[in-house]
């Protein structure tokens, strides 16, 4: 589990919140979900390409109210995804949230230990079944490797609301970092190392603007994050610090059966050392998806996205790789993606979809691709997942 | 068509037992709500009434005609988008969640005995517990 900074942080938080008086009832909710998987010539699921049964997700959260304006909330899940992410128990979040404005016009919190980032579509709710639109989100915004990196850090965030005549205006936060563990550095980086990979911070900020009378909202995110590797002894890699710095534009439009969503982004990737000493690159990439849902009556939803991304807007298809030894489809991911849910009972959903992909490059590792097993430029994917919340 | 659409939609917001209106309890100071304050207080997002008592917001399920009638009327939203509002605040522990009541007569209860609750009834369901609240725009 995460733990850099939380205890200190989240003491302080409690130290704010003082003094406690008699807390009301906690609410509990929670989550279950199973699925099946399987992506032939390919490791997104796992190595073999076989039938999985990797796809679960149990979640149980908790939310006290301490003080009049003093709140905790936290969130224990487990995952089991194959190799999308470590499989295991992670504590999501657990934050103080304290209330700092709350009037008709104008709500502000600040949220102060392991908080949840508030700055993209999903990016608070993609690790809860049922409230994400598919099964596997866009991997140009939301790319799996990465999750439990981007769901939440330790730190401090802030998250307000402003009501206007001309309409509502959502602003967000936060500074943080995340711990990394040996089986998260191996997705990122390499099976290979053995080192310590180390988030130094994490900074972000966004926007969401949508005006009265619409149904379509328009928001702006930004991120700039650094990270560090010191390598284990006997291993091929360097010392490195790698910069991540991501703009991102996001779209939603909501009618009575048809949902929009597109977020657009340019990421900057910088590394300094890691593949040998003095190595440096920096490297800008592109992406973005187009994300529809039509609902029918009865509980039935068709959805579809279309995932665009490549890793170096300078080489759109990856035609330079080669010079490394690495063939042209780790340069760009692709894909188009299908799919049904199916409200089944009240708190009950069965959904399933199929990915038809080009390209690798969003698969994992990030940093030192799987040139055994992802092989294939064309591959697929194809996930089944029946889920229960209350 | 346009005409004749929204004629419909009058007559149907008319009868009897239809038309939805908005109530607070009588310790509840404000009776005058915007659009924009109505969307605060029922995202749950704003939990303080001017004179900082909490807001108890009280609720039928989603799939009723009269919950749908005050989404759509007053808040100006789709039922499916209040639904996505509470569910992202309650997995990401941002917010809390409405109590919810499964027949108008548990939640007219509900809202007489609940000192700050806010909720909705249908038209002639008011009684000398309850204030109605008028929307206004600035």
């Amino acid at each position: 589990m995460k733990s850099n900074n939380f205890g200190a942080v989240l003491t302080l938080a409690a130290t704010l919140s003082l003094p406690v008086v008699a807390a009301e009832q906690p609410e509990w909710h929670g989550f279950i979900a199973q699925g099946l998987a399987q992506a032939s010539d390919s490791n997104a699921i796992n190595d073999s390409g076989k039938l999985s049964a990797k796809l679960t997700e149990i979640g149980i959260n908790s939310r006290w109210q301490l003080t009049e304006r003093v709140r905790l909330a936290g969130q224990v899940v487990y995952l089991n995804g194959g190799n999308r992410y470590p499989e295991g128990a992670r504590l999501d979040y657990l934050f103080v949230d304290l209330s700092v404005i709350d009037t008709f016009d104008h709500q502000l919190n600040l949220y102060a230990g392991r908080y949840k980032n508030q700055h993209w579509l999903f990016s608070s709710t993609r690790d809860v079944p049922f409230t994400r639109p598919s099964i596997i989100l866009p991997q140009s915004v939301y790319y799996d490797t990465f999750r439990d990196i981007a769901v939440g850090s330790d730190g401090i965030a802030i998250k307000g609301f402003l009501q206007h005549d001309l309409g509502e205006l959502e602003y967000n936060w936060s500074y943080g970092a995340t711990s990394i563990n040996t089986e998260q550095s191996q997705l990122l980086l390499s099976p290979q190392v053995s080192g310590k990979a180390r988030q130094k911070y994490v900074h972000q900020a966004s926007v969401f603007w949508q005006p009265a009378g619409s149904q379509a909202t328009y928001g702006i995110s930004l991120l700039d994050s650094e990270f560090n590797y010191r390598p284990g002894a006997a291993e091929p890699f360097s010392y490195g610090e790698v910069r991540i710095q991501r703009a991102m534009l996001n779209w939603r439009y909501q009618l009575e059966n048809w949902e929009l969503a597109a977020e657009l982004m340019q990421e900057r990737l910088a590394i300094d050392g890691f593949y040998l000493p003095g190595f440096s690159r920096s490297q800008s990439g592109l992406g973005g998806y187009l994300l529809a849902k039509y609902r029918f009556n009865q509980g039935l939803s068709f959805i579809s996205s279309l995932d665009y991304l490549t890793r170096d807007k300078d080489d759109k298809r990856g035609s330079q790789l080669a010079i490394q030894g690495i063939p042209a489809h780790f340069g760009y991911q692709q894909s188009l993606m299908l799919g049904l849910s199916y409200d089944v009972a009240a708190n009950w959903r069965l959904q399933a979809e199929h990915h038809w992909v080009d390209g690798t490059g969003r698969l994992s590792p990030s940093l030192v691709p799987d040139l055994v097993v992802n092989q294939q430029r064309y591959w697929q994917v194809w996930a089944l997942q029946l889920m229960y919340w209350f | 068509m346009r005409l004749l659409c929204s004629l419909c939609c009058l007559l149907f917001l008319s009868l009897p037992g239809l038309a939805v209106e908005v109530v607070v309890h009588s310790s509840v100071s404000e009776t005058q709500l915007t659009t924009a304050q109505l969307r605060a207080i029922f995202s749950m997002r704003q939990t303080r009434w001017a004179d900082g008592q909490a807001i108890q917001v009280l609720v039928l399920p989603s799939e009723t005609t009269q919950h749908n009638l005050f989404t759509r009327n007053y808040l100006k939203m789709f039922p499916y988008q209040l639904d996505a509002i509470w569910h992202r605040q309650r997995f990401s522990g941002i917010g809390g969640t409405p109590v919810q009541y499964a027949t108008v007569q548990e939640l007219q209860a509900a809202l007489e005995r609940t000192p700050g609750a806010i909720g909705y009834l249908p038209q002639g369901w008011r009684s000398a517990e309850l204030k109605v609240v008028t929307l206004y725009e600035k």
